[in-house]
Parts: C-alpha cells; sequence; structure tokens
C-alpha cells in the first residue's frame, strides 16, 4: 500500500488542466524514473507518440501521429461551440487518443516528453496536448510548484474574506496582499536564489504568470506593480508583470 | 505574515488515505512493450528510407523507456450499498470509480532527515477532480 501525502491542481488559470500528485514510496520499492523533457516549441508536422491507459485497460499503449496545430485554437465567443470546455491551451495532433490517456504524455521522435495528455478541442475534435514546456516548474520543480500553489491559495482564502464593497478599500488591501504573496514567493525562491537561470525559468513559468495576472486582474496602478516586481527580481532577468508597462 | 508552508493543506487530508497499490512486475510491461514493436515494424520518413539522423524510436522502445515512469491513476468515492449482506446484515462498502487516467513521474526525492522517498506524478486535473476522493496508482 503506498500513501498519496499531497495533492494539487494548477490554480493558476481554470483552464489549465494540469495537477501533480506526490507519492511516498516504501523502504523496497523500486523507484520510479523521471521522464527526460524536451521544452522545444513544438512544429507542426513533427513526430509525436502518445503514451497511457486509454480505455479500461492497464496495459500502457504508444500510438504515433503527427501534430496538426502547434498553436491553440480556440472557438470564437458565441458559437456553438465556445462552452467553457471547448477552450484549449496546447498543440493537437492525429494520434489516436481516448478516455484514460488524460494525463498522460506525447513524446517526441526521441522519446523525451513534449506534452500532456489533455482533453479534445471542440473545432478539429482532435487531442490536445499542453507544452510540457508551459509546464516546467510543475515538471523541472515540483516542490516548488507545489509552494507557490499553496501560496496562491492562501491568498484567495484572504481575498474571499477581505473583499468588501468599496473599492478604494480593495485597492488597499490588493496592496497589501501582493506584498505577502510577493514575499512568500521570495520565502519560496530563496532555496534557488544563487541560480540565474533556475530563477527566471520559474518567476518566467506559465503558471507563475498567470497567477500574477489573475492576482491583479482589477489592478489599476500596473506601473506600480511591475515596478515592485522588478525590484525584487529584475536581477534575474524575468519579464515585467505587464508588457509596456512602465 | 510569516509563510506557513502547510497552510492550505486541509483538502487533501483525505486523499491521503487513498490507497496505492504499486505491482512490481516489470515483464509485464516489456511484453507489452515487444507486442506494439511487432506491430509497428521499423521506423522509416516519408519518402520510405530509414531516417539517417539518430535515434528514432519505435513506439516499443518509447515504451520500454517511459514504461518505469507512468501510472494508471484511478479516482474513486466509497459508498454504502443499498442491500444488506445476506450472511451478516451489514450494509457493504461499495468503491465507486469517478475517473481513471494516467500519470507520469517528474522526479523522485528523499527527505535527508528521515530517509523516506517520495516520487512526484504529474497528471491533469480533470483526472483528481475532487480532493475528497481516494487515488489509486498502479505503475505500468
Amino acid at each position: 500500500m503506498r500513501q498519496v501525502v499531497d495533492s494539487f491542481i494548477d490554480q493558476s488559470s481554470y483552464f489549465r488542466d494540469l495537477a501533480l500528485i506526490k507519492v511516498r514510496l516504501e523502504p523496497g520499492d523500486t523507484s520510479p524514473v523521471p521522464v527526460t523533457m524536451n521544452t522545444q516549441k513544438v512544429k507542426t508536422g513533427q513526430d509525436v507518440v502518445a503514451v497511457g491507459f486509454p480505455g479500461h485497460q492497464t496495459a500502457l499503449l504508444a500510438r504515433r501521429g503527427k501534430v496538426t496545430r502547434e498553436e491553440p485554437q480556440n472557438p470564437a465567443p458565441g458559437t456553438e461551440d465556445s462552452y467553457e470546455g471547448a477552450i484549449t491551451l496546447g498543440f493537437a495532433s492525429d494520434a489516436s487518443v481516448g478516455p484514460g490517456d488524460s494525463g498522460g504524455v506525447a513524446t517526441d521522435a526521441e522519446g523525451r516528453v513534449i506534452g500532456i495528455t489533455g482533453h479534445n478541442d471542440a473545432i478539429g475534435h482532435q487531442p490536445v496536448f499542453i507544452p510540457i514546456r508551459e509546464a516546467e516548474v510543475m515538471g523541472k520543480y515540483p516542490e516548488i510548484f507545489m509552494q507557490i500553489q499553496r501560496a496562491f491559495r492562501v491568498d484567495q482564502n484572504l481575498k474571499d474574506h477581505s473583499d468588501t464593497e468599496h473599492e478604494d478599500e480593495n485597492l488597499k488591501r490588493l496592496d497589501q496582499r501582493f506584498d505577502i504573496f510577493l514575499n512568500h514567493i521570495v520565502g519560496i525562491l530563496e532555496p534557488v536564489k544563487g541560480e540565474q537561470s533556475v530563477m527566471k525559468a520559474i518567476l518566467d513559468d506559465r503558471s507563475v504568470r498567470d497567477m500574477f495576472s489573475q492576482f491583479l486582474v482589477n489592478a489599476r496602478n500596473k506601473k506600480k506593480y511591475n515596478s515592485i516586481f522588478m525590484a525584487a527580481f529584475g536581477s534575474y532577468g524575468v519579464t515585467p508583470l505587464f508588457e509596456g508597462v512602465g | 505574515m510569516p509563510y506557513n508552508p502547510s497552510a492550505g493543506r486541509e483538502d487533501v487530508t483525505s486523499v491521503s488515505s487513498g490507497a496505492i497499490d504499486f505491482a512490481r512486475n516489470l515483464s509485464r510491461r516489456k511484453s507489452a512493450g515487444a507486442k506494439q514493436l511487432l506491430l509497428r515494424g521499423p521506423a522509416v520518413s516519408s519518402d520510405n528510407r530509414t531516417k539517417p539522423e539518430a535515434p528514432v524510436y519505435l513506439e516499443g522502445q518509447i515504451l520500454e523507456k517511459l514504461g518505469p515512469s507512468m501510472v494508471l491513476i484511478k479516482t474513486y468515492t466509497e459508498i454504502q450499498s443499498d442491500v444488506p449482506d445476506p450472511l451478516t446484515g451489514e450494509k457493504e462498502k461499495i468503491l465507486k470509480i469517478d475517473s481513471h487516467g494516467t500519470g507520469f513521474c517528474v522526479k523522485v526525492v528523499e527527505d535527508s532527515n528521515t530517509g523516506e522517498r517520495f516520487a512526484y506524478f504529474a497528471t491533469n486535473r480533470h483526472v483528481v477532480p475532487v480532493p475528497s476522493q481516494k487515488i489509486d496508482v498502479t505503475p505500468s
């Protein structure tokens, strides 16, 4: 018997269909082997192999295909397909994928993971894969991913208990929450602060960026938040929170 | 406010009771890979010549490579049967499977203080939709 000791879904966006579970291994267990990742951008026409447990089988299967679309293609608002579940965030393939493959992988021709299997898209009705390059923090630094998710959850609880009907008051509280959240991130990244490339990869990661976007969606003074963020992390060569805002 | 690493963990405690059965039979994985290899034949490019650039993996080789990384994940809810057991009179507990999917190992870590080892598996959030559910993890 093995124990799941932690489980986190990516809260940075409703549409990011990612989760991470942490399992305690028992003495004598053969360790699972971490996958090798290829974080380069996928190209249309490139070979892809989908690997997972389709149907109710317990056998792992691999199926070959091609990347048919490298960018997400979402249905136009107001069309028949524009329901929430139709929003896609990845590349598509003609590889045969079925229920149960969810959470599996797409690999390149050398067996390196390039994507995580999601649901079918609403337009082409083909399987969509979340690029592994957009899940880099979850894949390469899972402990940090979980800690950032926790900090974000703490903030969302704080927000739920502090929102008022007065906009000015809410903006003041947003300042306070941002300060707390940023301090959490600084604390979480303390062990890797000497590693420039790791810091940049984490702070520029899609899920971390989406989290800040969600956090600051009602912010009025974007310049101010950019300044605070860059004062804390600018030396790592990270991208500002808001492009084009001084 | 100091950062509290345990904050926000209340919704995962029920997951901790999930049973995870790690089978250790690697031969099954290998035989599955061999079948794929026989079915698919050699890798060729669109002009029907073997690709000069190396290496090009066949599906079976990819299965062989990824097998130790992949797990079958099932989430389930424990419900009580409506019908009492004719012998004991007790209502049995039944496992209702809610979802099944795949996960893959991204990291294995060892706690330097306790020596305990942990494996992180990535998957989809719709595979682990409700934290109150239990989770089974079975290796490939």
